[in-house]
């Protein structure tokens, strides 16, 4: 192909592209317009700010959603266990136009209810230059899985194990809007704004349909180890993403607040989180059981 | 008796602009971690990197001596093997545990000669939260006597320069109409010029926007794991005898004239913030903003503290200490920096005024007193000619303080850094001798 050929087709890509007529750019948009016909049922305030002209919520995956297959199976109300890839993003590839995603470490939560308690115990592990495992246990309650007491261990692998001269332990509890924290240095005491609610509960909760209904504010406590306060998350309508060899309909929520950029969950019709898109780091459902 | 040396603990993130700290007015965002820190310690409201981008600056920090005299001018470009570096050099003198986390980015230096590193680096979405970990991790488990000197470099906010998009598409950008309601407004002084990168082009002000919004929140996000790492210190056994010091490599152009990223000696790139801690030894809650620092103070305040000998050949850099313990030293009357990309740029600061001078003989002019946000260019009016001439006799006396690194013999560098190096060489060379 000569120079003046690859101009001609590169004008000719970049009006579709601008017209939103090329399939994985105009995902979101062909479907925008029709979708508050299809849900006259979701005219929430919430929903009425979908304003999705192109999809947000998958830039950051799109070199991986051509071979992600939505989990089918599986619930994530009550007690169950699930598994995330962390899919890492890295500059677009010139030749599909796609971020170039790769799987850079994982997340695996197991949601038991006990009493009136509900107990989240997750691993993360985090790779590249150095492996990181982070260990929570997370005692929740309440309707929102509100925390009130947890453990957290952080450590450092060298291959498969832990260096044990660089693990962090540390106990929290919440008590009547004070958090406590305890490790082997010392106490840290804070205050938060909202009700207190680790990241792992938000799968259980956007399986409901509390968020649908209304925006949740909440302080988050990320990892059992960092707190980002003032955080919200809203219903942001349905979308219409290219996953392997289809397209799939999921419901778009959005995060926004303190220290995090803005976050969608999207999750399917069953409630299922299938994807949760930040930037560099993001995450796809693998196992559900 | 030698009195036990002080813990060190050296913070510095990446790309940080120098107003956006909350505790210093800005209402665009929150940094709980870094306003304590702000309170708890002394902030030099007027400190300016070396270089403004990443291994220059970087390397400054760690030898002590300026941009054009550690051989890395510009990113890329190798470290003199020659000089010392801190880790080195606390370890040698000062019996220091030296230990690093995060990112380095000193080329020619192997980081793992110099310091215990105990934890890598990568974006820092993916990799902050696991840097502060293993910080706070390290400190759980230090014992004995040994003094550390404990290093932690966040990448944010520097993820704003990887913007996830399909397509060379603007990634989340076109979430921003979505929150149209929360996004900061352009700077008093955006000025878009489509000549300065080419990411910006063809953004409109709701990009313009979103891109400072999440910058914002980047910001946040480096709070959140600085509070994560500076809150377990200031509440253990170590709060009470460790200096910490936290700044940044250089800033952002965040929308400043209509620029993002950093290079150039206008304040969004150039000038960082820095906050010293010392309780009971510095004051508390003070912001400086009489002394011009430079980021070859950094080493020599460590130096200094640490209670070892001054890094070999500290052309520059001078010990802010007696400042920081309240007393009135004679001091610097100028501070100066250099970018040798493009054309190659310097900028000259004194109490007032600053001048930028470019390698093909331009210049521009600003009163960062009654012009901070450097909106009017007093280069070839009356008022600009006398501020040059005294910028021009400090730029001599720079030169003459310096040892610039020579251009390296061979090609091994390849011409295009070659040419850098003959850049300043020949610059510096031309200015003494137009004297």
């Amino acid at each position: 192909m000569n120079r003046r050929d690859l101009l001609r087709l590169t004008a000719y890509a970049s009006s579709l592209v601008l017209a939103g007529r090329l399939p994985l750019l105009s995902a979101g948009r062909q479907k925008s317009r029709p979708r508050r016909q299809q849900q006259p049922a979701r005219q929430t305030s919430a929903a009425k700010r979908n304003i999705f002209t192109e999809p947000p919520a998958i830039e950051p995956v799109t070199g991986y959603l051509g071979k992600f297959r939505p989990v089918a199976t599986g619930t994530m109300r009550g007690d169950f266990a699930v598994k995330y890839d962390l899919i890492r993003w890295g500059p677009v590839n010139n030749k599909t136009g796609r971020a170039r995603n790769i799987v850079s470490g994982s997340l695996e939560i197991v949601r038991k209810v006990n009493g009136r308690d509900t107990v989240y115990e997750t691993v993360e592990h985090r790779t590249g230059q150095t492996t990181s495992r982070v260990t929570t246990k997370l005692n929740c309650r309440g309707k929102l899985d509100a925390v009130v007491r947890w453990t957290a261990v952080s450590d450092v692998m060298n291959g498969r194990n832990a260096q044990t001269d660089l693990k962090f332990e540390e106990h929290g509890i919440v008590s009547n809007g004070n958090i406590v924290r305890n490790n082997k240095l010392g106490t840290i005491e804070s205050v938060n704004s909202h009700t207190l609610l680790p990241q792992e509960a938000l799968l259980s909760l956007l399986a409901g349909d509390i968020v649908k209904s209304d925006d949740l504010h909440f302080d988050m406590l990320q990892n059992g180890l960092v707190i980002k306060p003032n955080q919200t998350l809203y219903y942001s309508g349905q979308i219409q993403i290219p996953v392997a060899g289809r397209t799939a309909t999921m419901d778009c929520y959005a995060q926004t607040g303190y220290g995090i950029l803005p976050t969608h969950y999207l999750a399917d019709e069953h409630g299922r989180v299938q994807l949760i898109t930040q930037q560099n780091t993001n995450w796809a459902l693998k196992e559900l059981s | 008796m030698v009195k036990k040396r002080p813990n060190i603990l050296f913070i510095h993130v990446d790309q940080l602009h120098y107003q956006t700290i909350s505790a210093y007015g800005n209402p665009y965002l929150k940094t709980p971690a870094l306003d304590r820190m702000v309170s708890d310690g002394m902030s030099f409201m007027e400190m300016y990197t070396t270089m403004p981008q990443c291994c220059p600056a970087r390397a400054s920090w760690y030898t002590g001596r300026m941009s054009t005299e550690t051989g890395v001018p510009v990113n890329s470009c190798p470290l003199d093997p020659n000089l010392p570096d801190l880790g080195q050099w606390l370890r040698k003198h000062g019996g220091y545990d030296c230990v690093y986390a995060g990112k380095w980015h000193i080329p020619n230096r192997d980081l793992s000669k110099s310091f215990r590193q105990i934890f890598g680096s990568g974006m820092g979405e993916h990799n902050d939260a696991s840097i502060a970990r293993a910080a706070v991790g390290y400190l759980q488990n230090h014992s004995g006597d040994k003094p550390f000197f404990l290093n932690v470099g966040f990448m944010n906010p520097h993820d704003c320069c990887y913007t996830a998009g399909a397509g060379g598409g603007c990634g989340k950008f076109s979430f921003a109409k979505e929150i149209a309601d929360k996004l900061p407004p352009l700077p008093e002084n955006f000025l878009y010029n489509p000549n300065y990168a080419a990411r910006t082009r063809g953004w409109k002000d709701l990009q313009w926007r979103y891109y400072i919004y999440s910058y914002y929140r980047l910001v946040e996000m480096a709070d959140a794991e600085i509070g994560r790492l500076y809150n377990t210190l200031a509440n253990s056994r170590f709060a009470d005898n460790t200096l910490v010091i936290f700044t940044a490599d250089h800033g952002d152009g965040l929308g400043f004239h209509g620029r993002v990223s950093k290079g150039y000696m206008e304040e969004q790139a150039w000038h960082v913030p820095a906050i010293l801690i010392y309780p009971g030894r510095i004051a508390k809650g003070k912001r400086d903003t009489e002394h011009l620092a430079s980021g070859v103070d950094i080493p020599a305040t460590i130096c200094d503290y640490a209670k070892v000998p001054m890094l070999p050949k500290m052309t520059i850099g001078r010990s802010l200490r007696p400042v920081l313990e309240g007393k009135s030293p004679a001091w610097r009357d100028f501070v100066i920096g250099e970018s040798m990309l493009g054309v190659g740029q310097v900028g000259i600061r004194d109490k007032q005024f600053k001048t930028i001078l470019y390698g093909n003989d331009t210049a521009k002019i600003y009163d960062l007193k009654n012009d901070p946000l450097e909106k009017h260019d007093l280069a070839g009016i009356e008022q600009g000619k006398a501020v040059m001439q005294r910028h021009m006799g400090y730029m001599r006396r720079y030169i003459s303080s310096i040892e610039p690194a020579p251009v390296p013999a061979g090609n091994q560098l390849g011409i295009k850094y070659k040419n850098i190096y003959e850049k300043y060489n020949s610059w510096y060379k031309q200015i003494l001798k137009e004297a």
